[in-house]
């Protein structure tokens, strides 16, 4: 059995294909329990943010309340979305969708339960953002977050080209 | 490493330089985690043997339009103290090929997955804890229409680097009934059944081959309001871990959800009974569990908050917690100028009642206390660049059921003064100050913390733990480190003393031993 899987495994890199987005197609959830992809929004053909988290995850919420503060501003800027992937599981997804309302947080939340899309987009550490740029490809990445992050985050946004 | 290891890195690492150029996407992460012990005199701990050891990961993953692959490579060179000595060895541990289009996907080999909310089945990883228990066979997700989801799993459950000799095999289906009946409500209706197979040849004729566990569960949105309930019936499982008691299982969970502009309320109650399910009857500890019971409480993330950290009592249990998050408008009494946050969370853990011929009743509250805490945080703003988070904890701590009997039952108050402080665009200061206080155990507690950060690369901590009261072996927990972080790659390292006790991630926990000596951490993917 493991010889089949081996055998398959190597040929998938000899199917041939194009250049994709790197935006994952695993199915994850939203805090209203809809299917959905992050490869869906690349139809929102915009730059994109998405920063991984978890409702026990410190510096996440630091993170999250910094970009709260400065969200408005710079929607004025650049025409971008913030999507937070949390990686919270059984013990405390439950809790996403409260918390996000109850700290007033402005962006799109999804839940990746069994942390699926997490290994998917080889995520080590949270939080951890990417900026996509409105073809989907990685435009920044970056791993942690010190206070002083959201404004390199901001700088790397009005780096992407409007075309 | 062995040849076949070696052989496939090798092999796809030279395709994936390739073909990456210009077809699919070729990625990857590296985690590798090292310590190095010495000997502590203060807590009688003599210099091991040998005194490294590490834990290392390499993922790989190739997504190629419906095709894609992943590999994991473990070595555990010896595993660090504290996790399975079974460990010890390399090889790899995952290996997958997907395929994914429209109605169907199909993977064949290594693959994670949970049923609901994993209360009958759940396969993860938590390399905090060493814990992977991925399914090696074949999964089937097909999708006949689009408001259903039939999953089909079959395959053995990993066990350290090997797998174990028993099967699982398992269907699940989810019901969108909110897309069937067009209303306004999301509902969706589940169920599924998880069977366990371990062939019995010994002489007890009560002992079953195969174990099932059958889940049913109900969510339901509507407005503002979000429920979701679930309940898993688990056939009769003589094992160790329960004492090959002949008794089937039940749980019971319900979660509900308020969520408003400025408001969140979070609701729990889970009931569990005889819910320990292994894929092998005679294993022990946190390994080779089938389905994932998390602690029903609230997460502390401060270090004295850890000290007592809840861990499910699967054989019997009843749970309750709520957590509630406002933030009042700026420019209020309550919100100040610069805003304001509050979260209340309130959790109670209890044995079961039994009835007359001494059977626990599920939905039931019995008279032993095993867990209480309640959290205030409050986070104030008070400028631009001051934030003060302020935490009281009231807890009670049942020790003698949650790690050994006969110790004490412990009531504690914790107090936590966090502040952050930006000194700059770039560079910040945050510190932490904190007591706890208990008349039983080992006393009292205080700890500090005290954090530099110049974004976007390097930090610097320092912090310490003391048991001040603590007769026997009063000791300081000194800790400091340094982490760099660039893009993708980020290296922490540090020094210090480490407390002996739990450690827990997700709300499973286990023990680990105190050590003193330094640390090295390295991750980074491509």
């Amino acid at each position: 059995m493991t010889r089949i899987i081996v055998f398959f495994f190597l040929i998938s890199f000899t199917i041939p294909g194009k250049s994709q987005s790197r935006l994952s197609s695993v199915i994850l959830k939203s805090t209203e329990g809809e299917e959905v992809r992050l490869s869906d929004y690349a139809a929102l053909k915009k730059p994109l943010i998405i920063s991984f988290w978890a409702t026990y995850c410190g510096p996440c919420l630091e993170e999250f309340e910094a970009v709260t503060d400065l969200y408005e501003e710079w929607k004025k800027e650049v025409d971008f979305e913030f999507i937070a992937v949390s990686i919270d599981d059984a013990r405390s997804a439950a809790k996403v969708k409260s918390m996000a309302s109850g700290k007033k947080w402005p962006f799109i939340i999804l839940i990746d339960e069994n942390q699926d899309v997490k290994r998917a987009m080889n995520v080590t550490d949270i939080p951890f953002c990417f900026i996509f740029d409105k073809y989907g490809k990685y435009v920044y990445r970056h791993a942690g977050y010190l206070p002083g992050d959201e404004f390199i985050m901001l700088k790397e946004l009005k780096k992407i080209p409007d075309e | 490493m062995n040849r076949i290891s070696l052989l496939i890195i090798l092999t796809l690492l030279t395709f994936a330089s390739v073909k990456a150029q210009n077809s699919g996407n070729f990625s990857g992460s590296l985690e590798s985690l090292s310590h190095y012990y010495l000997k502590d005199n203060a807590l009688n701990i003599p210099k091991p043997d040998n005194p490294v050891a590490s834990n290392n990961y390499l993922h790989l993953q190739y997504n190629n339009g419906p095709v894609s692959s992943a590999l994991q490579y473990e070595a555990y060179m010896p595993p660090l103290s504290g996790y399975p000595y079974q460990l010890e060895g390399n090889g790899i541990t995952f290996l997958n090929f997907s395929y994914t289009k429209e109605i169907i996907g199909i993977t064949a080999g290594s693959f994670y997955e949970q049923f609901g909310s994993g209360l009958s089945f759940r396969a993860y990883e938590s390399r905090e804890l060493g814990i992977n228990n991925a399914l090696n066979g074949m999964r089937i997700i097909i999708k006949p229409v689009r408001f259903v989801t039939i999953k089909g799993i079959y395959g053995k459950p990993r066990k350290f680097l090997e797998v174990s000799p028993s099967y699982l095999r398992g269907l699940d289906t989810e019901l969108d009934l909110g897309e069937v009946i067009k209303t306004s409500m999301a509902i969706k209706l589940g169920g599924g059944i998880i069977s366990r197979y371990q062939s019995y040849t010994g002489p007890d004729d009560n002992i079953p081959s195969t174990v099932n566990a059958y889940n049913l569960r109900l969510s339901a949105n509507y407005s503002n309001l979000d429920l979701e309930t679930e309940y898993v019936f688990k056939s009769d499982d003589p094992s160790l871990s329960n004492i090959y008691s002949m008794d089937h299982g039940n749980a019971l969970i319900v979660n509900g959800n308020y969520s408003a502009g400025g408001i969140g309320i979070f609701a729990s109650a889970r009931f569990l009974e005889n819910m320990d399910f292994r894929s092998e009857r005679e294993s022990e500890g946190n390994y080779l569990m089938v389905n994932y019971l998390p602690a029903n409480t609230w997460q502390h993330t401060y270090l004295l908050g850890n000290i007592y950290p809840y861990s499910t009592q699967p054989e019997g249990e009843a749970s309750i917690q709520t957590d509630i998050n406002y933030s009042p408008e700026k420019g209020t009494f309550l919100g100040g100028e610069y805003g304001t946050k509050f979260r209340l969370g309130f959790s109670h853990v209890r044995n079961l009642k039994v009835n007359e011929s001494n059977s626990p009743v599920l939905v039931s509250f019995g008279n032993q206390v095993y867990y209480q805490d309640l959290t205030l945080e409050i986070t104030r703003k008070w400028s631009p660049s001051v934030k003060i988070i302020t935490t009281v904890t009231s807890l009670q701590y049942a020790k003698a059921v949650i790690e050994y009997p006969g110790a004490d039952f412990i009531k504690a108050f914790i107090l936590n003064i966090e502040s952050q402080i930006r000194i700059s665009r770039i560079s910040s200061l945050r510190t932490e100050l904190q007591h706890l206080w208990t008349k039983q155990d080992n006393g009292n507690w205080v700890a500090g913390l005290a954090e530099i950060g110049f974004a976007p690369h390097l930090c610097f901590f320092v912090s310490d733990m003391w048991d001040y009261q603590n007769e026997d072996k009063m000791a300081h927990y000194i800790n400091s480190g340094i982490s760099y972080s660039k893009d993708l790659m980020r290296i922490s390292t540090g020094y210090g003393r480490y407390r002996e006790g739990q450690i827990c991630a997700g709300g499973v926990c286990q023990r680990v031993p105190a050590y003193k000596g330094f640390n090295l951490r390295i991750t980074g993917s491509f």
